[in-house]
């Protein structure tokens, strides 16, 4: 056994799969920064190449490619407003506020290492803990993901707008945004007015970059060509400083654990994730009031979250030979074709070729650290143009990636009506981000409740006697009716003694 | 002054992309359908292919059909003397790409990887633009098998055990089905309809989902492919009870077929076949036939199918169209009574 994990890394350390390594992160890197085309897409194309090459080899390619596109995700969320993922969206929040503030390459740098720490504390937790961690995933079915996702909603949208009422306006836009397409259990048409365009309902990318990305051009255009922040683009001031440093240290640490442990769980709670943990930062921050205006720790927690839970998606992929999302499904289209079934028997039929896979993971991750470093200093330079230079690049960036998801000119459509939307909230002061989460999780939402109205044959009381499922909705219900009686007893009994003052 | 420069560089960009993108869309979607060539050519049939094939896959890359194409364009090199390009144009179940297929020049060129549903039963019940005599079937390649599974530790050791269990508690036992217009979702009904047992069908997004709900027993069984399952079951984790088909597959000998089960007609549904549109030359027909069926032989094919676990089972155009035509029969009746025809 030992024999065969050495042999493993030593195939890893070969110079040619170190090669073949650092070509796949940065090719990563690339479909991550670059907008529509993501991991998904990118590995696909790459897969008829793979067959002419050995296992080995095409299966350190693909897993470099897909750890770097999630290194690459969150750039354009700092630099520009645009999220190239959905991933990356509550990076939006602080990492642009920090460009703004001239700070673009400390949030780049953190975002950077942020995920070098998740992905080393996953592949870690991945090497030694996998299959009883897969077992547990198992615990989890249509129920659980239920209960998770309303949580989710009730529990994460708030942290970015003060106002209840306004985030589940927000939030039940968004859900109804989703429901758009084929019915998925009837085959019924929903809300695609008749325009063969919306049969497949709509494609999440060109939601955000209308969002985000148009909403943000058309308001330098009103504000007029607003100059840039001088900063100061010395190497030494694109670090983070010492503070910066020991105000990330933790967020990057409770994210990645986050997110490896919500990666593990199917359906989209990598992007819970994101939220999750930007709400623990928040929560446990000494100063939450600069959340929203930059503050480091929103930048660290999610990024690290977003990494963590995409390694965590690989523990059922390589224990169970089961992918719980469409990233990992395309990674076992890549083993297939190499005739290796990843899942219980992987470890026993070929042995090297995994313990070398999981070496390259260690590896891959520091390639990405020193890949990505000196690329800051480039990068924030871009976030440091005039807006009449930038906000044109930050256009057509939208409009190929909108595109590029497709082919389809009706996905540019959608992202200037959300372009106009995104617009729209600028002007009333609202944040969109509960609105994309509504768009993330409704299909979740409604899919489990479906299923599992179907698997309790429409008793919905046993969504509160299954273990894991009560106890968050129990949980979650507390905690979003809790403010709401205080409130309620506040208004009690101030009455109270307002009368009791009248006697 | 800077607004004004500002905003001419934003109109010149949006419309100078609008016009790229546009283009693109554009060149994609026109294909004309005449020119039908009916004559017999046989000098054109001998230099065939002359070309580059387009080979469309009418679902996503990186999905079963994609891989499978893949495959055979790997193995087609040195038999095919040209260059075969994928292209996958997904939506609609297969319809959309099928419907390409059917307005494609009919030269030979274009051929798609054809599945059963989308060829058949997608056209009862999806709004398609194309009907059955719309294209030209060459020959079948063989089938993805289904094959219905239930977690180790479930009580039902065979297929009996469970339909037993489902007729004496009508509508408890729950049935998992990778999604409502899936062919193993219509395998479903139509085992409850041969059975007359009731089950308590569940539709899930795609095997990837299912999978994992059955493993965890959140649901009684399971219904879904063959390669997306073989290896929980070698390694113990499912219990087959019933492959889908009318032989046993090589992968799982030991798994029975329906039939050996004790359940008659419930298999088919999950052939692939070589689609070219109508009116191409037959002479270029056979070629292709004669082409594609050397592939099918050739060791290379062999062992990338038997990777991915696929059942091979080459079907002549003539025993090909009889199977689609008896899968859309019979799953007429079964939507019929489901109400779900459109």
């Amino acid at each position: 056994m030992s024999e065969q994990i050495i042999e493993g890394i030593l195939a890893a350390f070969t110079f040619k799969h170190l090669l073949i390594c650092l070509l796949g992160v940065a090719l990563g890197t690339l479909v991550g920064v670059l907008p529509g085309l993501g991991p998904v897409g990118a590995i696909s194309m790459l897969l008829p190449i793979t067959f002419s090459m050995e296992p080995l080899a095409a299966l350190i390619l693909i897993a470099g490619i897909y750890f770097g596109g999630m290194y690459g995700g969150s750039t354009t969320s700092i630099l520009v407003n645009v999220p190239g993922e959905a991933a990356s969206v509550v990076t939006t929040l602080d990492g642009y506020k920090m460009t703004q503030k001239g700070r673009a390459g400390a949030a780049l740098s953190i975002a950077a290492i942020g995920s070098f720490v998740a992905g080393t504390i996953g592949v870690i937790l991945l090497t030694f803990m996998a299959p009883p961690l897969a077992r547990m995933a198992l615990k989890f079915g249509p129920p659980e993901y239920f209960s998770i996702v309303l949580v989710g909603l009730l529990v994460l949208s708030r942290m970015t707008d003060k106002s209840l009422i306004r985030s589940y306006l927000l939030i039940a836009c968004g859900i109804v945004i989703s429901v758009i397409g084929i019915d998925p259990v009837s085959g019924g048409l929903r809300l695609t007015f008749g325009l063969p365009s919306l049969f497949d309902g709509l494609d999440f990318i060109p939601v955000i970059m209308g969002l985000y990305g148009l909403s943000e051009v058309l308001s330098a255009w009103e504000n007029n060509d607003t100059k840039p922040v001088k900063a100061d683009l010395s190497f030494r001031k694109l670090l983070p400083t010492k503070n910066e440093f020991k105000r990330s240290t933790g967020p990057m640490v409770r994210g990645g654990l986050l997110g490896f442990i919500m990666g593990l769980i199917p359906g989209p709670a990598s992007i819970l994730s994101t939220y999750a943990s930007y709400g623990l930062e928040k929560r446990l921050s000494k100063h939450p009031e600069e959340f929203g205006e930059g503050a480091i720790e929103g930048v660290a927690g999610p990024e690290s979250a977003n990494n963590g839970a995409s390694t965590g998606a690989l523990v059922p992929l390589l224990s169970l030979g089961v992918p719980f999302s469409p990233l990992p499904a395309i990674l076992l289209s890549a083993f297939m074709i190499q005739g290796i079934t990843p899942g219980p028997m992987m470890i026993q039929d070929h042995p090297t070729i995994f313990w070398a896979l999981i070496a390259s993971m260690y590896i891959g991750n520091v390639m990405l650290l020193i890949l990505n470093l000196p690329m800051v200093g480039l990068f924030a330079k871009i976030a440091h143009l005039r807006s009449a230079v930038l906000m044109p690049i930050v256009l057509i960036f939208c409009i190929v990636g909108a595109f590029s998801v497709r082919s389809s000119m009706a996905d540019v459509v959608i992202m200037v009506i959300f372009g106009a939307l995104g617009y729209l909230l600028r002007k009333a002061k609202m944040e969109p981000s509960p609105l994309v989460l509504g768009v993330m999780l409704g299909p979740t939402l409604e899919n489990s409740f479906n299923q599992s109205t179907l698997i309790f044959k429409g008793d919905l009381t046993m969504f509160l006697t299954r273990p894991i499922s009560g106890t968050l909705l129990i949980l979650g219900i507390l905690v979003t009716v809790w403010p709401l009686i205080m409130k309620l007893v506040r208004m009690l009994t101030s009455k109270n003694k307002h009368t009791a003052a009248k006697e | 002054m800077a607004k004004k420069w500002f905003s001419l560089v934003l109109v010149i960009t949006v419309v100078s992309l609008l016009a790229a993108c546009g283009n693109g869309a554009g060149k994609n979607g026109t294909t004309n359908n005449t020119g039908g060539n009916t004559a017999a050519n046989t000098s054109a049939a001998d230099s065939y292919p002359e070309k580059n094939i387009e080979f469309i896959v009418p679902f996503s890359a990186g999905g079963v059909s994609d891989i499978l194409t893949r495959s055979f364009v790997e193995a087609a090199t040195g038999i095919i003397d040209t260059t075969i390009t994928v292209k996958n144009v997904n939506g609609g179940s297969g319809t959309v790409g099928n419907y390409e297929l059917v307005r494609a020049k009919p030269d030979g060129y274009t051929w798609l990887w054809a599945a059963t549903g989308h060829l058949s039963s997608a056209l009862h019940i999806t709004p398609a633009e194309y009907t059955m005599e719309d294209y030209t079937i060459v020959n079948k390649i063989g089938d993805m098998v289904g094959i219905i599974v239930v977690p180790k530790n479930s009580p039902f050791q065979t297929l009996e055990d469970l339909i037993n269990h489902a007729k004496a508690n009508s509508g408890e036992l729950t049935i998992g089905n990778p999604g409502e217009a899936t062919v193993v979702a219509m395998l479903a009904y139509l085992l409850e309809d041969r059975t007359e047992a009731t089950f308590q069908h569940v539709p899930f997004q795609g095997s990837g989902e299912l999978l994992p709900a059955v493993l965890g027993g959140h649901v009684d069984a399971g219904i879904m492919n063959v390669p997306e399952v073989a290896s929980q079951v070698a390694a113990g984790e499912l219990r087959a009870l019933a492959v889908l088909s009318e032989n046993r597959v090589d992968q799982l000998p030991d798994v029975p077929t329906i039939s050996e089960a004790g359940v008659d007609g419930v298999s088919g549904g999950a052939g692939h076949f070589i689609v070219i549109p109508n009116n191409v030359d037959p002479a270029i027909v056979a070629k292709i036939d004669e082409l594609t069926k050397k592939v099918y032989e050739s060791d290379k094919f062999k062992e990338l199918m038997a990777q991915a676990g696929y059942q091979l089972g080459y079907k002549n155009a003539e025993d090909s169209r009889a199977e689609v035509e008896a899968w859309y029969q019979a799953t007429g009746e079964i939507y019929e009574k489901l109400g779900k025809t459109k």
